[in-house]
């Protein structure tokens, strides 16, 4: 056990809970702060995104610590979008020595979505290596040069998958792929559409993978209709069935936000059923302050406590 | 020429090089071309050269493409009098 | 074919603004293919050039002269006559070939009227599409000839990326995703398990981030 309480947790068995912030614009600190202080104690976890949509914010590292600091168990984010393999691997070491246990690997959106869609992008190396490289220094103490490093990085590997995006078939081999490079936790992108989710979960499950692997379900709350059209039209990677819109759609402005944290419940409790699945993930992001509403209202309140 | 798909944009500047205020491309009419799709290429090209005239300055609606089916005098004569009558708002060619 | 587009005639009127006399010098081979720098285009450009400059009321001479290639001191040796006798050249060609000019030429100034692009091919009349970004050393042959560094936005060896969706790149959604492409050949020559095997890193070393490049064949060189 390398001191990560989520590995711990899902090592136990448990339904893990973790949620996700986004930094600040900004080197205001008090932000990142207030975030986590509303999600502390009822979540296993927290992410913190990575200059998220390519959106220029505080790193994720720096973000983390603040977050260790508060007490609060932080998973770090990076992509591989800004940072070629000599910077990623140096911060893998210096995020470790700052405390940080749990690395989510992602490629990263494309930077012309972002704030400064004028910058050169990086991908020197894909998620699918930035995986095998963790494992490479956790198990080997070795960097991608082969050399023996002075203090190897023992970090909780994980990795995202997006049931919801094409080709379907594909991607249960590629979620094979991440598990055999190094992934020991996937988090989904936010489920709506069921059927598919469990379609795909299902097919994991045949290949045995859910066996080797933790995956925690992706949630968004929906707060009001436009936001789910909007996400259903311009996020890339999101479905949501149209009866979900048209159920946001019937609500009033004022019952809006009720009806999508009841979709969101509704969903929690069809997704526990799911076999091989181990946890939620809960991406309310700008709208924490639902997280502790929806931990308890799922029964999932209070956290298990481990050593 | 044979067909208006000979029109070549060099063909249309050069006409302004030489002092031409306004200059008049008659086209048959869509459909009834030939060789099928001249009369559509002669209109991308003249579209083309507006839009350079437009970029030196000069203004692209000196430059029109017209359709009329072949031996329609009549016709042209009323094409070549509304171009005359719009270049008294226009003015002469200003590289000229 | 190296693909280039012409620059907006504003950029470039105004670039050859300082000159009174002009040469435009234009490429038979590539500018010439996509329609961007060969002798066509350079009488079409001299002539709104003067168009242009004639309605300002300045005076520009303006030669015109295409060379098959102007990265090949063979051909572009021709120019030598009408270079120097101009005050400035504007070359045509892709970004190469301006820079040979200068190289050769090197008492006249040189600047470009095309913006070179990307390697890549005609798909079909009016549209050129990137294929090629010269890695120096080809992978193609285990992607099923689909390549993920250029055609992925993300030059993702181990892709698709999240975003992919209904075949299409989330960067552009007119833009094939590169992974769904290689996945479908995949599927078609039943070899879609071999995609399952991990691709390691890529080696920049050759390609352009390891540095200008030079190919030297000790079997021309005398």
């Amino acid at each position: 056990m390398n001191g990560s309480r989520l590995q711990h947790m899902l090592t136990l068995g448990r339904f893990a809970v973790t949620a996700e912030v986004g930094p600040p614009r900004g080197a205001n600190a008090d932000i990142i702060r207030e975030k986590a202080a509303r999600l502390k104690g009822y979540v296993d976890a927290v992410n913190v995104t990575d200059n998220q949509t390519a959106i220029v914010r505080m790193s994720s590292m720096s973000s983390c610590v603040h977050l260790i600091q508060m007490g609060v168990e932080p998973v770090m984010q990076m992509v591989t979008r800004d940072r070629n393999r000599i910077a990623l691997q140096s911060d893998v070491m210096g995020a470790y020595s700052l405390g940080i246990r749990n690395v989510l690997c992602l490629s990263g959106d494309h930077q012309t979505f972002g704030s400064q869609a004028e910058a050169m992008n990086v991908y020197d190396i894909d998620s699918l290596h930035l995986i095998h490289t963790l494992k490479t220094m956790r198990d080997e103490g070795r960097d991608m040069s082969g050399f023996q490093l002075n203090g190897a990085p023992k970090m909780f590997i994980g990795a995202a998958e997006n049931p919801f995006a094409d080709p379907f078939e594909y991607r249960v081999i590629r979620l094979a792929k991440k598990i055999s490079a190094g992934a020991e936790f996937i988090q989904t992108q936010c489920v709506y559409d069921l059927p598919r989710f469990k379609e795909w979960m299902k097919l994991a499950h045949q290949k045995g993978l859910t066996e080797k692997v933790h995956i925690l379900a992706g949630i968004t709350p929906l707060k009001s209709a436009r936001m789910a059209k909007y996400m259903a039209a311009n996020v890339s990677g999101i479905m949501i069935p149209e009866v979900m819109i048209k159920r946001m759609e019937g609500a009033s402005k004022e019952k809006a936000a009720e009806v999508g944290i009841k979709i969101c419940l509704e969903t929690i409790q069809e997704l526990r059923e799911i076999k091989g699945l181990h946890g939620i993930h809960i991406m309310a992001i700008e709208w924490e302050e639902t997280v502790p509403e929806i931990v308890r209202a799922a029964d999932l309140y209070p956290r298990p406590q481990v050593s | 020429m044979p067909c208006s798909s000979m029109t070549r944009e060099l063909f249309l500047l050069k006409a302004f090089e030489a002092g031409a205020s306004a200059v008049v491309v008659l086209v048959c009419p869509e459909g009834t071309c030939r060789y099928l799709e001249g009369n559509l290429r002669a209109r991308k090209r003249v579209a083309q050269v507006k839009k350079l005239l437009d970029e030196v300055g000069i203004g692209g609606e000196r430059v029109n493409l017209f359709n009329i089916p072949h031996g329609d005098q009549s016709g042209a004569d009323g094409i070549i009098q509304q171009t005359i009558s719009d270049l008294v708002r226009l003015g002469p060619n200003p590289a000229a | 074919m190296i693909v280039g587009q012409q620059k907006p005639f504003a950029e470039i009127k105004a670039s050859v603004h300082p000159y009174s006399k002009l040469l435009i010098l234009g490429c038979g081979t590539c500018v010439k293919t996509c329609f961007a720098g060969g002798e066509d285009e350079v009488a079409i450009l001299a002539s709104c050039l003067r168009l242009a400059f004639r309605k300002d009321g300045q005076i520009i001479t303006i030669d015109e002269l295409t060379v098959e290639r102007q990265c090949e001191d063979e051909f572009l040796k021709e120019a030598a006559p009408k270079i120097a006798q101009t005050e400035a050249v504007l070359s045509l060609a892709c970004g190469a070939g301006v820079q040979m000019v200068a190289s050769r030429y090197a008492g006249t100034p040189v600047l470009p009227g095309v913006n070179t692009t990307f390697i890549g091919i005609l798909e079909k009349q009016g549209l050129f599409t990137e294929e090629c970004s010269g890695c120096g050393n080809c992978v193609l042959g285990d992607f099923h000839a689909i390549c993920p560094l250029s055609r992925c936005a993300k030059k993702l060896l181990n892709g698709p990326c999240g975003g992919s969706q209904n075949g299409k790149c989330e960067v552009n959604r007119e833009t094939d995703c590169a992974w769904q492409l290689i996945i479908d050949r995949a599927k078609a020559f039943g070899q879609l398990d071999k995609l399952a095997t991990y691709v390691p890193p890529k080696d920049w070393r050759t390609s352009y981030a390891g540095g200008p490049r030079k190919l030297v064949r000790e079997d021309l060189v005398i």
